[in-house]
């Protein structure tokens, strides 16, 4: 399925771009000569030059070793914030579809109470209660997004619970749990990468979000978000302190969101396929 | 048909039980209380807490909350002296509700009418340009569409102003930014039901019997494509009516979404609750309308319910 979706060129641009992301953001601040809170007044506010390539903040701080470790946090938020979602939406949508019965009804009761509220509404209300900080904020965020993960995995698993291997390893004794992680698992890991390409660039814009409300990371420490929360508040006289930021959240959500839909394309042609021979 | 409303009311009821529930414990799980930011005198701390009923045992303050919810009300807010939650929404919703229906009429209208063309000139020219426009109207988030616009049209440009005025001209930068996202799913949904439809037999059957082209697209395809984007535009129409927290946010509109936000930073815990079980509320009436009038004009519909 990886292979598949390899094999356009437009997703390996994709995939090479997020794995730069990923390099630079943990390793950029080390080699980078700019860190990115420490303040230069006099050279507050300046333009992209040859010093400060992306230009400087309201602070004087380097915008590109800001940009660098933004991104940092950021993708350390959408990356646990899928953690979760994956992990927990897999866990109860595979034991409500294998269980059936009361417990069935009970979790999905339950999915499809919380799908009919407004997710930023539990977002807000979460980190309110948490106080905003990187761990609060990606476990509410991991929270809501795990509900229409558990429904996808509930649908796949009640198609292969009767199954003739999943019933030949229930003879052998296999417990639901092992059941479970030996055989349920490897069936949804294609569903699960795919919503997890997906829950990346969906945790980093809720990030993004919570940061414009005021709800984002506390200073000194900037995701992308609070990059373009403090660009939106300057953009009318220095547009690049919100066009640069704003930019490469872009260019990152594009990239997994591509990555996204040719996983979702590979998985269907497959299951098209396995239709075809059966 | 009465038991399937029914049933439906009831479930949304039940929904609305849990948000209410859910946002009331929220708000008092939390550390300290509205005064915890001021220096207040501790006697006058006990008699501001006294008068809101704060000083009561939690649940005596939620039966007493849900009491004053039966009758519609959402209580007093804890930060602007001598104005209700319900004073509050109803000066700010109308702001939200404006621009929210502008923009759900224009994203609907350009949603169609685009999705439909591109379906009828499938894989030419038009149908791509069209695509890669939703793509990027998919990935371009309303912060940077919003600040971008008034960039261009407002500083630049200086065409258009870049804030709420008197005049209407001042809307349609944020009913543009609103419109954007959701006219480009609606693109999407569109000219994907259409190509389903287009295949379907019954439209081969009227194009082989000579009629015109623009009628089958329009009188035949259609109606059966539309049928399935009502369910997406039910949830759509509460979030546009209701607002966008960053439109509002971006382009100083008084509305609900704004609100929200300042009342998050005050920690007003009766507004934010309030806000929370309002916009539910919303939410769940066009939903529960969406579903009665699915189930009113296709048939089909029923079938499944029964089947499932």
């Amino acid at each position: 399925m990886l292979i598949r979706a390899l094999k356009n060129k437009l997703v390996l641009v994709c995939l090479i771009l997020i794995g730069l992301y990923v390099v630079v953001s943990i390793g950029g601040t080390f080699f980078f000569q700019f860190e990115p809170n420490s303040q230069d007044l006099l050279q507050a506010n300046t333009g992209p030059d040859a010093a400060h390539w992306l230009g400087t903040d309201y602070l004087g701080r380097d915008l590109l070793a800001r940009i660098i470790y933004g991104s940092r946090i950021s993708l350390t938020i959408a990356f646990f914030a899928t953690l979760i979602n994956v992990t927990v939406g897999f866990l109860v949508g595979s034991v409500s579809g294998l269980l059936g019965g009361l417990a069935d009804r009970l979790l999905i009761g339950l999915v499809d109470i919380f799908w009919c509220v407004p997710p930023f509404l539990i977002v807000v209300m979460l980190t309110v209660v948490l106080e905003p900080g990187v761990k609060n904020i990606f476990i509410a965020l991991g929270l809501v997004l795990w509900i229409p993960t558990a429904r996808l995995i509930r649908g796949e698993v009640r198609v292969i619970r009767n199954a003739p291997f999943v019933k030949f390893a229930r003879l052998n004794g296999a417990g639901s749990f092992k059941l479970m992680m030996r055989h349920i698992l490897p069936i949804c890991l294609p569903v699960l990468l795919t919503t997890a390409a997906f829950s990346i660039p969906d945790a980093i814009m809720a990030e993004a979000f919570l940061s414009i409300v005021g709800l984002g990371v506390q200073a000194p420490n900037a995701s992308l978000g609070v990059l373009i929360s403090d660009g939106l508040q300057s953009f009318r006289v220095y547009p690049w302190q919100w066009l640069f930021p704003v930019l490469s959240l872009i260019v990152l959500v594009l990239c997994f969101n591509i990555l996204g839909d040719a996983l979702h394309k590979a998985y269907s042609y497959r299951a098209k396929g396995l239709l075809e021979h059966d | 048909m009465a038991g399937y409303i029914i049933k439906k009311a009831a479930f949304n009821l039940g929904v609305m039980f849990v948000v209410v529930t859910l946002t009331f414990f929220f708000m008092h799980l939390l550390p300290g209380d509205p005064l915890t930011t001021r220096r207040t005198e501790p006697i006058i701390k006990e008699n501001i807490l006294a008068r809101y009923g704060l000083d009561q045992p939690v649940m005596v303050q939620y039966s007493s909350y849900l009491y004053r919810l039966a009758g519609l009300d959402l209580g007093p807010s804890l930060k602007y002296p001598g104005r209700s939650v319900n004073d509050i929404i109803k000066e700010s919703f109308p702001v939200s509700a404006t621009v929210g229906l502008l923009a759900l009429l224009l994203s609907s209208v350009l949603g169609v009418s685009l999705g439909v063309a591109s379906a009828a000139l499938r894989d030419k020219w038009p149908d791509r340009l069209v695509l890669m426009l939703t793509t990027l109207g998919m990935s371009v988030p309303n912060f940077a569409l919003g600040a971008g616009l008034i960039y261009l049209f407002a500083l630049k440009l200086r065409l258009l102003p870049a804030a709420m005025s008197t005049s209407p001209l001042g809307l349609v930068l944020p009913v543009l930014t609103l419109a954007a996202l959701p006219a480009a799913i609606i693109v999407r949904l569109v000219r994907t039901e259409m190509i389903e439809v287009l295949g379907r037999d019954y439209i081969v059957a009227a194009r082989a019997r000579g009629l015109n082209a623009g009628s089958v697209l329009l009188r035949h395809a259609l109606p059966n494509a539309l049928s399935g984007i009502v369910h997406y535009l039910s949830p759509l129409a509460a979030t546009l009516l209701t607002g966008s927290f960053i439109v509002e946010k971006i382009f100083a509109l008084p509305g609900l979404g704004q609100y929200y936000i300042t009342s998050v930073g005050n920690r007003d815990y009766n507004l934010v609750a309030g806000i929370t079980i309002f916009y539910t509320f919303v939410l769940l009436v066009s939903t529960f309308s969406a579903d009665v009038l699915i189930f009113l004009i296709n048939p089909q519909s029923r079938v499944r319910d029964e089947v499932a």
